[in-house]
């Protein structure tokens, strides 16, 4: 095992490779208090990619409800365990942000590259299990649909919905495990692939990545994963005349909550110091969005902005250490962290740079006892190549559904 | 699909029917809640009359739940405790 | 000239038996003393013979043909030298028949198993799989390559039957469709199938042989590469795999060229038994062993390795210093305490190496370079395992005696040998 850094752990971590980093990164953030768990993400990405014979039950892109929904069934509470097992009372966070638990890597057996298990078929069966929907129908008519229709429940308790693509990670479980190198980081922009030729279907991918993103594919008998929607990436879409664009995940969002770019890399692995680029600003400076269990060690790239009505320890279970911070820079957003999240989704165009143009005071109101003001700044989002893609403003109309209408859909 | 008359089974791989969990909840995660959802309003520019408004409306769902089940007092209170810190 | 006919060939028949004598008795002093290499081979099981036969070789299992081959038992123990390996140790025995004739050389192999598993069509299941492999050179003293995938600059050939590939063929292919009859049907007119599309060989729904003729130099570089005439046939009944595999002698496109006038061909067997998970590296494995083509028995004495590189060592010595140097530190050895996790476990050495590696692997651990963790570091470039060969016992007295002697390391390759 080789010696590498891992930013996210604070430490040097053990990892089957050399460190080497890619030039730039594949990064996104998702702001899970904005998501409503439609799943127009889920079916943009099996429209364009999954659709095939053997694909039935792959789901790259998946929206699952937590704490108990998961896609395989409890992937997370299973790997968690399996790493509190291998390392009881030892999987804690120091004061400094340095976690001196053991990463899927340290904690392998000997037999193993990485800890790691191969779900069940039946795992894979229900997406989103224990969805918020009605348990069963109150009185049952003759066909089975209810005679007075159905009851919603009503929600005593937290929840929220948890977004899931391949993490893309800078210390990826699948190529580590991957016994035959069929597995890449690609040097250009960081997204991971699986060689379709090179596969030979072990399901050691499959078995080791600690987010269950390969997935076997039952009529090629080798297997697939998000392949980062890399064609769009290159900007190959004759949509954008060859600029670089967001993935079909990300650009679908109904509920504008994801935002993927590219972050330059330094020889490293840190990310290069670049203020103007909205991800370098939201992880890097405002510091609002983190990784998915960044204690597997993997360094995964989807950041997180963490849904602030849920229990603090749930959620630096689930983000690190790092979730006070980053709901309290979400819950009193700054005048810049409020422009930046005004970018997601006002293009399908990969956003490498904003700038901010000051505007007039919108509105002053009183929040935990401190004076908040909503200016109506305009946010410019640029190219690589400096050319404007859009801009936008801060302030949105509050248009009130008028009573008489209220239940209207 | 499952049959609808039949109690929901949570080990059955195959139903289609999801469940609510019926999670016990603690008073101070209950209250985190509850605030985040009076202060995503107040963010907004709302006033104190408009959000408890929201409660009254049995249209939004969440918050509407937390006057049924905790009365008008803790819901004022709630705004109270939220605007003021 | 009757009488003097009569003279000479009785003189000829003296002159016969002289020579008979001649040609058997050094054997038989030497029996006495010391074996001879093939018989050191047979002794330790390592020797198998392929039986020459007239007309074509048997394609089916349960060919009478077969009866005329001698059939061998082989044991088999988890491959855990490398990872990813079986989490469980597995122990197994494989029967081996071979047959060869101008031509072409066949394998009968019989491998108990409890479960029939030739359905891959989901991802928690994986397919019974049985193999054969070979160095693609070998002769005298030519070294062998490093058991079961080889090593760089000693490449391996490999035929792998698969169970799913054998169903594919005897009752069509079984993808999803086939596994899930009551699917519900996809909706659009296009079907892209990645693996098919980038020419994988593991996706080909047509299969003109359920063998794979496969080519590998060292870990993680096993390749399919099509070998014309490779042929197979397996059957599951009563508890058991029987396999019969073929393929000319001299096949055309890639893979060993097998002669049999070489007088020993090294041959290892593998198999992976589905329902346990194995796949890859996850597999049971043999030693390298050695097969005589029965018509050349006499090039096969010529060829045994001549040096008999454990006799007369100790193995009971040989684990004393495996204590005293310090071994069980960083290697797990059976009844020795500290239980190593640092290098290969060494459980079961014996059952997958020849004594000429665990020998060479001690003397100079850089002689053949396992890419793996436990046994190389990526930093140096040179094996984890110090050499302890010209150690003395004071370093910096170059007078004081060798720590370990050339007798001393042959000991311990004797114990690490008996550990089967």
């Amino acid at each position: 095992m080789a010696e590498v850094y891992n930013w996210q752990l604070g430490r040097n971590m053990e990892y089957p490779y050399e460190e080497r980093h890619s030039k730039r990164q594949f990064v996104a953030v998702f702001n899970t208090n904005r998501c409503i768990a439609c799943q127009t993400c889920s079916m943009a990405c099996k429209s364009t990619w999954t659709f095939s014979e053997g694909q039935e039950y792959m789901w790259w892109n998946n929206v699952e409800s937590k704490p108990y929904g998961g896609y395989p069934a409890n992937w997370d509470s299973k790997i968690l365990s399996q790493l509190a097992e291998a390392d009881p009372d030892g999987q804690k966070w120091e004061e400094d942000g340095t976690f001196n638990g053991k990463t899927i890597f340290e904690a392998a057996p000997k037999n193993e590259r990485v800890l790691g298990y191969l779900p069940t078929n039946s795992e894979w069966r229900t997406p989103n299990l224990y969805e918020d929907t009605s348990t069963k129908y109150k009185s049952a008519g003759k066909i089975g649909l209810a005679d007075g229709g159905a009851e919603l429940p009503a929600h005593k308790a937290w929840f929220f919905y948890l977004q899931r693509i391949c993490n893309h990670c800078s210390y990826p479980a699948c190529v580590a495990a991957c016994p035959r190198k069929a597995i890449y980081k690609r040097p250009e922009d960081g997204i991971v692939l699986i060689d379709q030729e090179r596969c030979r279907g072990y399901r050691k991918c499959m078995e080791a990545c600690p987010y269950k993103k390969p997935m076997y594919n039952a009529q090629s008998r080798v297997s697939e994963k998000c392949i980062g929607c890399y064609p769009r990436v290159e900007g190959s879409d004759p949509l954008t005349n060859g600029h670089p664009m967001e993935t079909r995940c990300m650009a679908a969002c109904v509920g504008q909550i994801r935002l993927q770019g590219l972050v330059d890399l330094n020889e490293d692995g840190s990310w290069k110091e670049d203020r103007q680029n909205p991800l370098y600003y939201m992880v890097k400076v405002a510091k609002v969005a983190l990784p998915l269990y960044p204690q597997f060690g993997t360094e995964p790239n989807i950041y997180y902005i963490p849904p602030r009505w849920v229990p603090r320890e749930y959620l630096t279970q689930m983000f690190g250490p790092g979730v006070e911070e980053a709901i309290n820079s979400y819950r009193a957003p700054s005048r810049e962290l409020l422009a930046v999240m005004q970018l997601f989704r006002r293009s399908q165009e990969i956003v490498f740079h904003y700038e901010i143009k000051e505007g007039k005071k919108a509105y002053e109101t009183m929040v935990r006892g401190e004076k908040f003001t909503m200016y109506n700044d305009t946010v410019i989002a640029y190219r690589e190549n400096g050319e404007e893609i859009f801009r936008t403003d801060v302030e949105e109309p509050v248009i009130a559904r008028p009573a008489e209408r209220s239940n209207a859909i | 699909m499952s049959n609808p008359d039949r109690e929901f089974d949570a080990d059955d791989p195959l139903a289609l029917v999801p469940a609510v969990m019926d999670m016990p909840m603690d008073e101070a995660s209950y209250r985190q809640m509850a605030e985040t959802f009076v202060e995503e309003y107040m963010l907004l520019g709302f006033s104190d009359e408009k959000i408890i408004g929201l409660f009254h409306n049995p249209f939004y769902r969440a918050t509407h739940e937390i006057l049924k089940s905790k009365g008008e007092s803790y819901v004022t209170e709630l705004i109270k405790g939220v605007r003021n810190g | 000239m009757k009488p003097n006919a009569g003279l000479l060939s009785v003189a000829g028949a003296a002159l016969v038996a002289a020579l008979v004598v001649l040609i058997v008795s050094p054997v038989r002093c030497a029996q006495a003393a010391d074996p001879t290499p093939l018989e050191r081979l047979e002794e330790a099981g390592d020797l198998l013979r392929a039986q020459k036969v007239k007309g074509a070789l048997p394609t089916e299992p349960d060919d009478a043909k077969w009866d005329a081959a001698s059939e061998y038992e082989i044991a088999l123990v988890s491959q855990f030298a490398v990872a990813p390996s079986s989490a469980k140790l597995r122990r197994s025995k494989i029967g081996v028949r071979a047959l060869y004739n101008d031509g072409e050389l066949a394998f009968l192999l019989v491998s108990a198993d409890e479960t029939k598993n030739d359905d891959v069509s989901a991802a928690g299941h994986f397919g019974d799989a049985i193999a054969v492999g070979f160095p693609t050179d070998y002769g005298k003293d030519v070294p062998l390559p490093y058991i079961g995938m080889g090593n760089a600059g000693r490449p391996v050939n490999i035929w792998q039957w698969k169970a799913a590939w054998q169903t594919d063929i005897d009752s069509g292919f079984r993808g999803v469709t086939e596994a899930y009859p009551n699917r519900v049907p996809r909706a659009g007119p296009i079907n892209y199938v990645a693996g098919k599309a980038a020419g994988s060989p593991l996706s080909q729904t047509s299969h003109t042989s359920p063998v794979e003729n496969l080519v590998a130099e060292g870990f993680g570089t096993l390749t399919s590469t099509p070998s014309a005439g490779l042929e197979g046939k397996g059957t599951y009944s009563d508890g058991a795999w029987r396999v019969v595999m073929k393929r000319p002698l001299k096949p055309k496109g890639v893979g060993a060229h097998i002669r049999a006038s070489a007088g020993l061909l090294p041959i290892t067997f593998a198999v992976w038994d589905g329902a346990s998970g194995e796949r890859n590296g996850m597999k049971g494995l043999t030693r390298w062993r050695f097969m005589a083509f029965s018509d050349e028995m006499a090039s096969a004495t010529q060829a045994a390795p001549t040096s008999a590189v454990l006799a007369g060592a100790d193995p009971e010595r040989g684990k004393e210093l495996h204590v005293t140097l310090g071994c069980p530190k960083c290697h797990k050895l059976p009844g020795l305490e500290a239980g190593g996790q640092v290098g290969p476990d060494l459980s079961y050495a014996g059952a997958i190496h020849r004594p000429e590696y665990l020998l060479e692997s001690i003397i100079k651990p850089n002689a053949i370079l396992v890419p793996a963790p436990g046994y190389f570091d990526p930093a140096t470039g040179l094996s984890t395992m110090p050499s302890f060969y010209n150690m003395r016992v004071d370093e910096d007295d170059l007078e004081s005696p060798l720590l370990v002697t050339d007798d001393d390391f042959r000991d311990m390759a004797s114990y690490l040998w008996s550990l089967r």
